[in-house]
């Protein structure tokens, strides 16, 4: 028997970590109930810029993904992993900068987010100085990890732990190559990608950050947690080993299921669809796997909340993990994009599946961080009932809103027109489904305070001494080292037969244990596994031609309308308003002409948006006169009666800055937007006559005076031009490939 | 200039390759799995119970073991 090394866990930075997930768990939270209060009720806005709702919703989502998620994975990640590796941290100092860098970032992420600092594209609006340091961050954790990794005194890595690698590495590409972008100055960028390009990369990002953030890592989570609660092994470790491979494989093609019916080549979405499907059954093999971990030990599960937690959670990964395939089913999705519907099956994942597995983990590993025992099992259970009914007073309201909200858009009147021209119609019928998701919302903020309570009273009995806890674990033999033992004494080290000995013994223990032992080559496989579906979508989207067609008639937009687009992205527009209409009846008759692939290719980035709040506006263009929009930014419903929508009256004093005109289009250029030198040289002064001349418009249109120096007439001179172009000249250069929808 | 090399490249066919070879490499990693014997797979599995084992030869903590 080897001697014994006896070390250290560093507990101190779990704690840290813990609580972090608590505080930003509430502030995300609070955020998201109230911007759930502004859809139920828009003078909740406050006509406070850094609280309407474009600019809070990033702030809840962000604040949710990054905040409460990351915090809770890292949480896990520190204490599970020192313990499957029986090993103490790499290095305490990279721990602490990691942990002060993240909630660094996380700050001053909600506080640019807040100010309209925003790249627009969803979970991934920070802009580049913030990019930068979360990348740093990454790096320094990504090197804290592996490097805990590499000292391991247990060969072999548990499952739970693949599960991390998986996160560490593919997140790391994720972020990097959705977040190239060009920087105009501190705070904006333009994204490298353009139009339909941007739009796959988006949502490849965006459909992987569900994956690689809320779904693998959590999944690490409940593989250590929930057999540590059961206090019994996983139902199966060989499923477990298929789980992973097979999300590994399949998730990363799953991205333009977010896209159908968009401008985006058709076989990209069918790819993406294909894929979703393919997803269930190894969704439901780790659900399986999972509950029946908890076999023969349901009586606990009604003894014991953490238990209760997770079995919830786990049943909600699978509840998820079923709707995602059908919604992305393009017959299913031409009903539910757009809608309510995609917004109740994310909620079903974050609160049911993240929310119910980060609370079974706080209130399993709080007690034992702090040396204690749970101040109160019973205020757990009544937040794990005040949870699941706040949940339920979530979900239905949304899913019927979205499915209502989705039939009213598409239904027809015999006569063949549309039952409910008036878009703000279909609002106003699913503004008290709103209401009730304020009171789910709030139920399951209740159910928070009541884990804030019992975890603050927990620590209050907590002992006194917090010194790290002490283990003991033999020292891991050198990988050779192991495996010459039995090697016949006359075959020599460093010759053919020994080199072939150690394969054949490597190879009779196992394939897979043999790469269980290697984590870089592990690693190196999982990332080919990711790489593949992600370079077969994108490459031939972004280097062949024939895939997105160019329109003659589309031109680059003047140096106000590109100020004006700047507006419409830093007020979070998107987040409401999407410019794509689908190739459907219902959406050419209430919106005009369906979205061209063409259409978009100078728009960086992208802004198809993803839900409508409010109307499509792809082709808003020229539709009312110039005073329609002021009045309409000044106060919605003096145009819009019923309209939820926040007031923007800010933007008809604030002052209109057009001296970085020319370096903006400068920049363009340097992404292929053709402005010419010229144009470039003359940009401010073109800028300040076309304002000049949208200010007499509306002036003569019997508007305000005076607004030619201020923010309004850029948003409305924007607003005019999106979807004029293709109207303007009728001689479309479209070749056949771009017929397919 | 990139763009009008990889277009009359005829790279449509590495795609399929790959995907096929992702294939393969993924049919042989089931397989490999579903090879193994059940004991050894049920040792892997108390790997995270192990370390509230204080007996066990694997090491142990000193932690408290109730919530």
């Amino acid at each position: 028997m080897e001697r014994a090394e006896t070390f250290r866990y560093d507990d101190a930075i779990v704690r840290k970590f813990a609580l972090a997930t608590i505080f930003w768990g509430l502030i995300g939270m609070l955020a998201g109930l109230w911007v759930a209060l502004e859809m139920a009720y828009w003078p909740a806005n406050l006509s406070e810029p850094m609280l309407t709702f474009g600019r809070l919703r990033p702030v809840h989502t962000n604040g949710i993904i990054f905040g409460f998620v990351g915090n809770i994975i890292f949480t896990g990640v520190y204490h599970s992993t020192q313990r499957l590796c029986k090993a103490r941290m790499f290095n305490d100092v990279l721990s602490k900068l990691h942990f002060w860098g993240w909630q660094v970032g996380i700050l001053a992420g909600a506080v640019s987010l807040m100010l309209g600092f925003t790249t627009s594209k969803e979970y991934a609006e920070l802009e580049w100085p913030l990019d930068v340091a979360i990348t740093v961050v990454w790096v320094i954790f990504a090197v804290n990890f592996f490097g805990t990794i590499a000292r391991r005194r247990e060969r072999h890595m548990y499952v739970a732990l693949w599960f991390y690698i998986a996160t560490v590495v593919t997140v790391a590409i994720l972020h990097i190559f959705n977040s190239l972008a060009l920087p105009l100055n501190w705070i904006k960028s333009y994204s490298v990608y353009s139009g339909v390009q941007d739009a796959l990369v988006q949502w490849w990002y965006g459909h992987n950050a569900v994956a690689f953030v809320l779904t693998t890592p959590i999944l690490g989570l409940m593989y250590y947690y929930l057999p540590k609660a059961a206090k019994r092994p996983v139902f199966s470790y060989r499923l477990s080993i298929l789980h992973f491979w097979t999300l590994v494989f399949i998730y990363i093609w799953a991205g333009p299921h977010h896209l159908h019916y968009t401008a985006l080549p058709g076989w990209a979405s069918t790819i993406g669809m294909a894929f979703s499907v393919m997803l269930l059954p190894p969704s439901w093999g780790g659900m399986i796997n999972g509950l029946l971990t908890l076999r023969g030990a349901w009586d606990k599960v009604r003894q014991e909340p953490v238990l209760k937690f997770f079995a919830v959670g786990v049943t909600f990964y699978g509840m998820s993990t079923f709707e995602g395939p059908v919604l992305s089913i393009k017959t299913v999705n031409a009903l539910s994009h757009y809608t309510d519907w995609t917004v109740a099956h994310v909620h079903s994942g974050t609160l049911g599946w993240n929310g119910f597995m980060a609370f079974g983990v706080l209130y399993w590993l709080v007690p034992r961080l702090w040396k204690t025992k749970l101040y109160s099992k019973s205020l757990a259970t009544a937040h794990f009932w005040i949870g699941s009914l706040g949940m339920v007073g979530y979900l239905v309201p949304i899913w019927t809103a979205g499915i209502t909200q989705g039939m009213m858009w598409r239904a027809f009147e015999p006569s063949g027109r549309l039952m409910y021209p008036d878009f703000v119609e279909t609002v106003l019928r699913i503004v008290p489904f709103y209401w009730i998701r304020v009171g789910g919302g709030a139920l399951y903020i209740t159910g928070m305070l009541l884990l804030i309570y019992n975890v603050a009273r927990t620590i209050g009995t907590g002992a006194k001494d917090l010194s790290d806890t002490e283990a003991s674990a033999p020292p891991l033999k050198a990988w050779n080292e192991e495996l010459v033992e039995g090697v016949p004494a006359d075959v020599q080290p460093a010759t053919y037969d020994h080199l072939f000995h150690r394969a054949s013994t490597a190879i009779g223990h196992g394939f897979h244990r043999a790469l269980e032992a290697m984590p870089v080559t592990f690693t190196v496989l999982t990332v080919l596994a990711i790489s593949v579906g992600s370079l077969i979508e994108i490459i031939p989207t972004i280097l062949i031609k024939s895939n997105v067609p160019k329109l003659a008639s589309v031109k680059p937009f003047s140096p106000l309308e590109l100020h004006g687009r700047d507006l419409y992205v830093s007020e979070g527009c998107y987040t409401c308003h999407s410019q794509m209409i689908r190739p459907f009846r219902a959406e050419t008759e209430r919106y005009g002409e369906y979205s061209k692939p063409g259409e978009s290719v100078y728009n960086h980035p992208f802004q198809w948006g993803s839900r409508r709040i409010g109307p499509d506006l792809a082709r808003i263009g020229e539709k009312y006169p110039h005073l329609w929009h002021v009045r309409h930014m000044e106060d919605p419903r003096s145009t819009s009666p019923g309209s939820i929508m926040p007031r923007y009256s800010w933007l008809l004093d604030a002052p209109l800055d057009l001296s970085e005109s020319s370096a903006k289009l400068r920049l363009m250029t340097k992404l292929n937007v053709p402005y010419s030198e010229s144009e470039i040289f003359h940009a401010e002064t073109a800028a300040r006559e076309q304002a000049e001349q949208i200010a007499k418009e509306i002036e003569s249109q019997g508007g305000p005076k005076g607004l030619s120096d201020k923010q309004i007439v850029a948003l409305v001179a924007y607003l005019q031009r999106v979807g004029v172009d293709i109207k303007k000249a009728p001689d479309f250069d479209v070749p056949m490939v771009a017929q397919q929808h | 200039m990139m763009r009008d090399v990889m277009e009359s490249a005829g790279l449509t066919i590495y795609a399929e390759i790959g995907l096929i070879l992702l294939f393969v490499t993924f049919l042989f990693a089931v397989a490999r799995t579903m090879t193994r014997k059940r004991e050894y797979y049920d040792k892997l599995a108390r790997i995270p119970l192990d370390d509230e084992l204080s007996s066990d030869s694997a090491g142990s903590t000193k932690e408290p073991s109730e919530v």
